[in-house]
């Protein structure tokens, strides 16, 4: 009788680990949502007279929110892509592209969801799908939207072509 | 903590289990071929159990969550034995961001087990129950999620969610494996440990509960152990 109870006693304790090893209460999830921007341009091969879409290096590059006085990129020196933040409670966004010497309007349109949930732990974040971009042609020639949906992966959404 | 964690410990559990087990199990007596057939009644034997497991678990939640649940279960036919189970469950709950979570509920648990021990004859003195089984699991209950808080950094707004009063309905499977000791005539104690998996999950980004009751911690699936102590009538 005695080893008996002595089994239960030990499988009693033992199952106390089912209930100790609780999960951590750090929000684990990355929360950035950014619109990701590379800078493209077309390059015509010679010899096959195809032409192929190529990286760009912008040399000198500022860019700051409409009416928002600080800048996200001040004076960046080759500059391939960008993240961008878009306003999280609207429906369209404005930037002020520098490049090198030539400046350029962007203006973003899209749907939000502002109450995406992730988790207790992390809460929600706003995620957007982009509907369509347009932009003043000093340096930008056009504009292609690679992935409309913008939230907390990273993925390349729009391509500048120069 | 990992499924492969959880999945060693209970494998551990398990093989104790048979330890232990294997003190009582007997094999049929030949004689029992000559016996007269008897009669088997449909119901014998009913069972209630009260979980005792809160004065455990809500220490070691620390206060967050709540769970008060009994149970009945009788034999049936000598051979299955069917159970029902039903308690009120709760939670109240801050994460690190201050987001609040607070749920009350009730839920109701109904199933069957089989003795997997076998008597060596139906006199003896005290029975004891080493049970397989599963269970449906069901709970309709209301919940809050308040003080969501969403900062945009560059552009300077803020908002703050408040989720009140949501309502949710929760249908689970579970297989459980049990074990009741009759300590002393018509006193059972014992525990029971369970797999769930949840049949109806939230999709993703839509508000969804933290705890769910008589389930535990919203997920696919989650482990329970219940602390038991019963009367036979």
């Amino acid at each position: 009788m005695k080893t008996k109870y002595l089994f239960f006693v030990i499988i009693v304790t033992l199952a106390q680990f089912l209930f100790s090893c609780t999960t951590d209460d750090e929000c684990r999830t990355d929360k950035t949502v950014e619109v990701d921007i590379a800078f493209k341009q077309k390059s015509l091969n010679a010899t096959t007279g195809v032409y192929s879409i190529v990286s760009l290096s912008i040399d000198s590059l500022w860019v700051q929110g409409l009416d928002n006085d600080s800048l996200i990129y001040n004076n960046k020196k080759s500059v391939t892509s960008i993240s961008l933040p878009l306003k999280k409670f609207s429906q369209q966004t404005d930037y002020i592209f520098r490049f090198n010497d030539v400046t350029d309007t962007l203006t973003v349109l899209y749907t939000t969801n502002e109450n995406y949930y992730l988790s207790l732990e992390c809460g929600c974040i706003a995620i957007h799908n982009i509907s369509e971009v347009v932009s003043t042609q000093h340096f930008i020639d056009s504009i292609s939207i690679i992935n409309p949906d913008v939230n907390n992966t990273t993925t390349t959404h729009i391509q500048i072509f120069n | 903590m990992l499924i492969i964690q959880r999945l060693h410990i209970f494998k551990f559990l398990i093989s104790i289990l048979f330890v232990v087990s294997a003190n009582n199990i007997f094999a049929q007596e030949p004689n029992q071929k000559d016996s007269i057939k008897e009669k088997v009644p449909l119901f014998k034997d009913f069972r209630v159990d009260v979980d005792i497991s809160p004065i455990f678990t809500t220490l070691l939640s620390g206060g967050e969550t709540y769970s008060l649940e009994g149970a009945l279960q009788t034999t049936l036919l000598n051979k299955y034995y069917p159970i029902v189970e039903a308690g009120l469950a709760g939670a109240n709950k801050t994460s690190l961001e201050d987001i609040n979570f607070v749920t009350n509920g009730f839920f109701l648990r109904a199933g069957t087990d089989f003795n997997v021990l076998k008597q060596k004859n139906m006199n003896k003195k005290f029975t004891n129950y080493f049970f397989v089984g599963a269970r449906i699991g069901f709970s309709t209950f209301g919940y809050s999620i308040n003080n969501i808080i969403l900062t945009d950094d560059y552009w300077n707004e803020t908002k703050t969610y408040n989720f009140d009063n949501q309502i949710s309905a929760k249908v689970w499977m579970e297989i459980v494996a049990s074990i009741r000791v009759e300590i002393v005539k018509n006193i059972y104690l014992g525990w029971s440990i369970r797999n769930k998996n949840l049949l109806n999950p939230d999709s993703e980004g839509k508000i969804s509960p933290w705890y769910i009751p008589g389930f535990g911690k919203n997920d696919t699936s989650a482990w329970g152990v219940n602390y038991v102590l019963g009367y036979k009538f």
